[in-house]
């Protein structure tokens, strides 16, 4: 791949990444108890740390995707971006694993589908733009 | 070696700092925005919410059937923490609406209660996380007898005991 075509690249993921993040967001800081209850479903915190995940996720998710649209700090943003989606796969997997019959709570916090392998796959492909972002913003800085 | 492994050998540093500042940062801004919005996770609930504070907490459970007896006699304040909208339509008679959010914020008038009068607190659902977060902050506070009722008002109403409604305080 040629580096006008990485530019491109990594300009594309970077927008699309900081959107959706944002995006994401925004629903889960409306509705933060609500969005605490999505993350005790998941049975990997108790019921007080998920309030702490849920003060805390979201904006984190804000503003790794406001850095991202920004351009700033460009290689730590791509990581957290790819730690995120790596975390929001494994979460997934693991509740599908057990059998959870709960809902993903990724962009919405209610009416959103229950998690199956079609969620799997998404966050999937998430998280290999997510390292293919980083591979590419690692190259650029080099 | 991947482009990815080279740069983090030589950035790990500045990489990790950054990361950490997102992280701290997100989390600040998420817990004092949470202050000011109007459904935010308040303070004293993430304070409640730390591991280890549970133990603290001396609230006993009392039924139904047996909060209906003590209703009749009269020596006991019950505390409705459901929203005020559901509360004025129709709740146990004479109970004293402390709506779970208002709570957090502004205690002030629950707080000329008398500290030593019993307080039975429900929500609508049956084992309620929001009512049993309210207990431990009502005892807290300094309010030694603290019951919940353990069915909700879900319960109190299968049961057709008594309710009122239509006005509000």
């Amino acid at each position: 791949m040629n580096r006008a075509w990485q530019k491109w690249l990594i300009i594309v993921l970077r927008l699309g990444f900081g959107s959706l993040l944002i995006f994401a967001s925004i629903d889960k800081i409306q509705h933060p108890h609500t969005f605490a209850e999505l993350v005790e479903n998941y049975r990997v915190l108790g019921e007080g740390l998920s309030r702490w995940v849920a003060v805390w996720i979201p904006y984190l998710e804000a503003l790794t995707g406001l850095l991202l649209i920004l351009f700033i700090w460009k290689e730590a943003t791509v990581v957290m971006n790819c730690l995120l989606m790596l975390i929001f796969l494994i979460l997934v997997s693991q509740a599908y694993v057990r059998g959870l019959d709960i809902r993903c709570g990724c962009f919405f916090v209610e009416g959103e589908s229950t998690i199956g392998l079609l969620k799997i796959l998404e966050n999937l492909l998430y998280a290999g733009l997510a390292f293919l972002l980083v591979e590419l913003t690692m190259r650029g800085v080099k | 070696m991947s482009p990815s492994s080279l740069i983090f050998k030589n950035n790990t540093w500045k990489i990790g700092v950054r990361l950490t500042i997102m992280s701290l940062g997100s989390l600040l801004i998420g817990f004092l925005a949470n202050q000011f919005l109007n459904r935010g996770i308040h303070w004293k609930i993430l304070l409640l919410s730390l591991p280890g504070t549970s133990e603290q907490t001396k609230w006993h459970y009392v039924s139904t059937d047996s909060a209906f007896s003590i209703f009749l006699q009269q020596e006991v304040l019950f505390v409705d923490i459901r929203n005020r909208e559901d509360f004025e339509i129709d709740h146990i008679p004479n109970a004293f609406s402390l709506p779970f959010f208002s709570y957090f914020n502004n205690s002030e008038q629950f707080h000329q209660q008398n500290r030593d009068a019993t307080f039975i607190l429900y929500d609508l659902e049956r084992n309620s996380k929001d009512v049993r977060l309210v207990a431990r902050q009502v005892i807290k506070d300094k309010f030694s007898s603290v019951y919940i009722l353990r069915g909700g008002f879900v319960e109190w109403l299968d049961r057709t005991y008594p309710v009122e409604g239509g006005h509000f305080e």
